[in-house]
């Protein structure tokens, strides 16, 4: 054989190996959800490490526990590579069917949940602006605007804005794209400044009870609290002031939305309540907020 | 605008109800021009009754979302039984009217079970709306199999109760307790009119209890199911027309309406312990099952019906 030959044997047995040595991640990747996906893919559960923590390497999500105030509270940090992977699953197409929460993640292969705002059940009177992936499902713009609750946008880049006292006009001038957005609030901390005034449109904001918030604290960062309420046993509940106090210990957040709590509150890891605090009743909800793996295997 | 399965179902149930009550008519010696007057009206009176009750429900739902023209435009929207109901009460009406027959009450027993039926074949055929779903079961659980629980066809994983099927079987045995007081083939000789009263006593009692069970596409205001009220207004109208007809002593009215307002109560408070507790004297939680609960507005809503229906039987003395 030449000699010129035996070197191009040996280059293309060189080059072979680029194909012959294996590699565990040589598909993986971290791949968009498209906004109108009813579910994410299946959850691989090897990447729950405890009963308090995931790891993938598009999704963290870490649950730790807490007291203040005679009330016990959960706390979940959640950090997600892409937006997409922040969603909303509704019980029905057009949402006005209810489900547990247990069972929207479920259906939607989240990791982790929380309850969104049980938009149906609002006062008519309220102006409303309703977007759920992307589709405006509801907008009415209310007769009264003292009582026009706080409208949280999500948009195409995970980020939250708060709009207080949002009205339709508020909503449609806003520059983005909303993907989901919630009419339930207060905003409890805007822009990084927590809320001192509370006004009552709906949220009892003086009565003791188990509240649950939404919080941004970076980008893509999330954390999500909850705390229980006096329908627990040896639970007093919080106030919305209490519920901030509790908020402003946790960390810096640059905005945080307080959802529908009482027995509407969920937090769902590994697709099952876990604010459960020694209760037993599980209320039937709209729609929920989740985080949706995107790692591809 | 297509046609869907659903609708095809409902078209069917609609035939199979007038072809009941105009045969039942017939047997009774109703004439024959004032059970077509009444027919000609019943579809578009239910239809358009039918659809103005579910859109002055949830008013401040559809409007914003529809216009204010969505209570003419009854392909939009829903509807509710009631308001069915109420629309064919009002054709039964207009045609005795017309043709100055004043047979109303027997026209009312003849259009009671035809409305059982179908209130059947609407219940039967919900699944194919995604309608007809009660609370989630567990599937491989021991209740998740048809005729208690049903796979949603969407969701073939997610098992829930099958409500539409016990409110079509409860619409099924009223139509048959119906037919059997007033006499399939030959009238039994009852006084015209309580046949249809023991239809709408038998309806209303089973919607608060089944009307509960629901958690598909319920017509609601805030947490209130509207059903429920309207069942329960409709026995509390019967119980008073009965006690303005002086079927019942005062004694025996006091009895019945305080009997009745203690259980609607007990309705109301067991539809919060759904999912709250209850807080004892000594500050601890005592949490209802699902199965207690609903076991004891069941027997609430009995306890109403029966009440009722006691004080309706009864001749005016």
């Amino acid at each position: 054989m030449s000699r010129v030959l035996r070197i191009t044997a040996i280059i293309l047995m060189l080059c072979s190996l680029l194909l012959l040595v294996p590699s565990e991640n040589a598909t993986a990747e971290i791949v968009p959800i498209p906004v109108d996906a009813a579910s994410a893919e299946p959850v691989n559960e090897a990447y729950y490490l405890s009963e308090t923590l995931y790891e993938d390497p598009s999704l963290r999500v870490e649950i730790e526990s807490g007291e203040m105030f005679e009330s016990s509270y959960m706390v979940a940090r959640i950090k997600i590579a892409d937006p997409s992977q922040l969603r909303s699953c509704m019980a029905s197409r057009d949402g006005k069917a209810t489900a547990t929460g247990a069972r929207l993640a479920q259906r939607a292969n989240a990791v982790f949940a929380i309850n969104g705002d049980f938009f149906k059940t609002n006062q008519p009177s309220v102006g409303k602006y309703i977007v759920r992936q992307g589709k405006l499902l509801q907008h009415n713009a209310g007769n009264r605007t003292d009582r026009n609750l706080d409208i949280l946008i999500i948009d195409d880049r995970g980020d939250f804005h708060i709009l207080p006292y949002g009205t339709n006009e508020d909503a449609e001038a806003f520059e983005g794209t909303i993907i989901n957005s919630y009419c339930f609030g207060p905003g409890l901390i805007i822009d990084g400044v927590a809320a001192t005034e509370f006004n009552d449109r709906g949220y009892g904001p003086e009565a003791n009870a188990q509240r649950i918030a939404i919080c941004q604290t970076g980008e893509l960062e999330y954390m999500c609290v909850v705390c229980s309420g006096p329908d627990h046993p040896n639970s007093k509940g919080m106030t919305i002031q209490e519920f901030v106090t509790l908020l402003t210990t946790l960390g810096d957040i640059q905005n945080a939305y307080n959802l529908d709590g009482g027995t509407s509150a969920y937090m769902i890891f590994k697709e099952e309540k876990i604010n459960n605090f020694g209760s037993t009743k599980k209320r039937e909800i709209n729609d929920i907020i989740c985080f949706c793996s995107a790692w591809a295997e | 605008m297509g046609i869907t399965s659903f609708a095809i179902a409902v078209c069917a149930g609609a035939g199979l109800a007038l072809a009941l009550f105009c045969w039942l008519a017939r047997r009774r010696g109703i004439p024959g021009k004032t059970v077509e007057i009444a027919c000609l009206m019943m579809i578009p009176l239910g239809v358009f009754c039918g659809h103005l009750l579910y859109c002055a429900a949830l008013w401040f739902e559809v409007i914003p979302e529809y216009g204010a023209g969505i209570f003419l435009m009854p392909w939009k929207g829903g509807y509710m039984f009631y308001g069915v109901f109420g629309g064919c009460a009002l054709a039964l009406w207009l045609a005795d009217r017309i043709t100055e027959k004043k047979r109303l009450p027997a026209l009312a027993d003849c259009a009671a079970p035809a409305l059982l039926l179908l209130v059947i074949v609407v219940r039967l055929a919900e699944p194919l709306d995604g309608q007809g779903k009660g609370f989630d079961i567990e599937p491989g659980s021991a209740a998740a199999f048809f005729p208690i629980a049903f796979a949603d066809p969407e969701w073939p994983d997610e098992w829930n109760l099958a409500v539409f099927f016990f409110e079509a079987l409860w619409a099924a045995i009223s139509c048959g307790a119906v037919l059997k007081k007033m006499g399939l083939v030959k009238p039994t000789g009852v006084r015209s009119g309580i046949s249809a009263r023991l239809a709408a006593v038998m309806y209303a009692s089973g919607q608060i209890l089944l009307e509960s069970l629901r958690r598909d596409r319920v017509v609601r205001w805030r947490f209130t199911r509207v059903s429920q009220i309207i069942s329960a207004v409709v026995l509390l109208l019967l119980l008073v027309e009965a006690i303005r007809k002086g079927k019942l002593t005062r004694k025996q009215a006091v009895w019945s309406l305080t009997g009745f307002v203690l259980m609607a109560g007990a309705v109301v408070a067991l539809e919060f312990a759904v999912d709250k507790p209850l807080r004892l004297p000594n500050g601890e939680l005592f949490y209802f099952s699902y199965e207690l609960t609903y076991l004891l507005i069941g027997l609430c809503a009995a306890g109403m019906g029966v009440l009722t229906w006691m004080a309706v039987r009864r001749k005016q003395s």
